[in-house]
């Protein structure tokens, strides 16, 4: 067990997911601005303590941003008149502001979480075990198979081969797949003769159980609330007589 | 193909989760826990396909083979998609969580389509080139313009007018993915069926 405390899978889900909910069903500008702001200013926060995090943030936001200058770009702009369409940028900033509010909180709530993690906590939030168990081993798998691409991959450039556009790029990528699932086929026979072998006759999901919920520190359902508290007042935030 | 979390609304975001909760129960039914590291094993693939990228001039596009995977799984694609872009929600960004029934239900129902069209001409091996390579190019064709079309249908029933430009463009930006997805998963299923004829073989007659 690590000595480092990380909260709750579970809690740190399901604040996710609340916040994601929340930024899809507000249509004010002004609850998603500030939902946006307090997002901004703690993603700031968490980034100036730790710099090696800056690259992962400054990665996510650049790819669902670009996505978003063809939103700006084909709903903003009435391009037969040069001019601005105002349903249009309304809808893309509604848009940009709700894709950003996700990026920041999925980032910040699932900081270091692993694949494993992650199935845990989908499974104590009711996802079907089975799923889990899926989710979990595919977290091995690709580590065990990405081993193999990568010998592949070697291979393949020592028989001076280099990706570029053209039809030799596309043959050998073909051959890479292929070789891939050849390599998953003949893993899987294995794996299924030495479960045989072993008489494994398991009718159990390989899957640990979570702590109960009352179990869980305080401080850990300290951030759910925190979160709910705070998109509950964003949410409000027009009814409070700030206009939207 | 992914939609951007918070770009759906939740009507849409709603339905679509509906319709992937079905197609999940369905392909669940076919994974015990004897079968489970083999599914995990074709997840691993699919997931590390998503990773081979193919330059085109400054930029790269990246293997989409929905229709391959339908092929090779049926309806266990649901399932496999759905932890597949589960963790490259988690590790990328690409996605999200609210929109991962979404993003399941453009790609995966076009992979089971592909799948159930197709899987019945490669069952009685050994197969011709010709054959193998028509029947790949065409799961590639189900696959991407299936997902391409879902795509365009959930942004339509989110934004109507509003997204029309957008929906044109993406449409316009993914058909050099469907030629280069076409002519990939032709060659693979070519290969594969000469290979490893057994790959297509229903997987309620095989352990999967």
């Amino acid at each position: 067990m690590s000595h480092v405390h990380h909260p709750d899978g579970r809690l740190r889900l399901a604040a996710t997911l609340v916040v994601s909910i929340a930024a899809a069903l507000t249509t004010s500008l002004a609850s998603l601005l500030a939902m946006f702001l307090i997002a901004l200013l703690v993603t700031i926060f968490v980034a100036a303590k730790d710099r090696t995090w800056i690259t992962n943030v400054g990665r996510r936001l650049f790819r669902v941003n670009a996505f978003l200058s063809l939103v700006w770009i084909t709903t903003a702009i009435t391009w037969r008149d040069a001019a601005i369409d105002t349903s249009g940028a309304l809808f893309a900033m509604q848009m940009t502001l709700r894709v950003n509010i996700v990026t920041f909180a999925v980032t910040l709530l699932l900081m270091r979480m692993s694949g494993v993690d992650l199935s845990r906590a989908a499974v104590g939030l009711g996802l079907p075990t089975a799923l889990g168990a899926l989710l979990a081993q595919l977290v091995r798998q690709v580590a065990l198979l990405s081993e193999t691409k990568t010998r592949l991959e070697r291979a393949m450039r020592a028989r001076t081969y280099r990706p570029a556009f053209g039809f030799r790029s596309l043959h050998v990528s073909a051959q890479l797949v292929a070789w891939l699932i050849i390599h998953a086929l003949a893993r899987s026979e294995r794996l299924s003769l030495g479960l045989r072998a072993r008489s494994m006759n398991s009718l159990r999901w390989p899957i640990r159980t979570s702590t109960a919920w009352r179990a869980l520190p305080k401080s850990d359902w300290s951030i759910l609330v925190a979160v709910m508290l705070i998109v509950g007042l964003c949410v409000f935030l027009p009814r409070l007589g700030i206009p939207s | 193909m992914h939609i951007a979390e918070g770009v759906l609304d939740i009507p849409t975001l709603v339905a679509s989760a509906a319709c992937t909760a079905v197609g999940i129960t369905i392909g669940l039914r076919r994974l015990t826990p004897e079968t489970l590291p083999t599914a995990a094993l074709f997840a691993a693939v699919f997931f590390l396909i998503g990773t081979i990228h193919i330059p085109i001039g400054v930029g790269s596009v990246h293997l989409i083979l929905n229709g391959l995977i339908g092929l090779v799984l049926g309806w266990l694609a649901f399932p496999v998609i759905f932890v597949s872009l589960a963790l490259q929600a988690l590790l990328f960004s690409f996605g999200g969580f609210t929109s991962l029934g979404a993003n399941t239900l453009l790609m995966a129902l076009p992979a089971v389509t592909a799948g159930l069209i197709l899987r019945p001409l490669l069952r009685r091996p050994p197969s011709s080139k010709r054959r193998l390579l028509a029947v790949g190019a065409l799961a590639a064709t189900i696959g991407v313009l299936g997902a391409m079309l879902i795509a365009a249908v959930m942004l339509w029933s989110t934004g109507g007018e509003t997204l029309l430009g957008l929906i044109t463009l993406v449409a316009t930006a993914q058909t050099p993915v469907w030629l280069i997805d076409l002519i990939v998963t032709a060659l693979a299923v070519s290969m594969l069926g000469r290979a490893r004829a057994t790959a297509f073989i229903s997987e309620t007659q095989r352990d999967l």
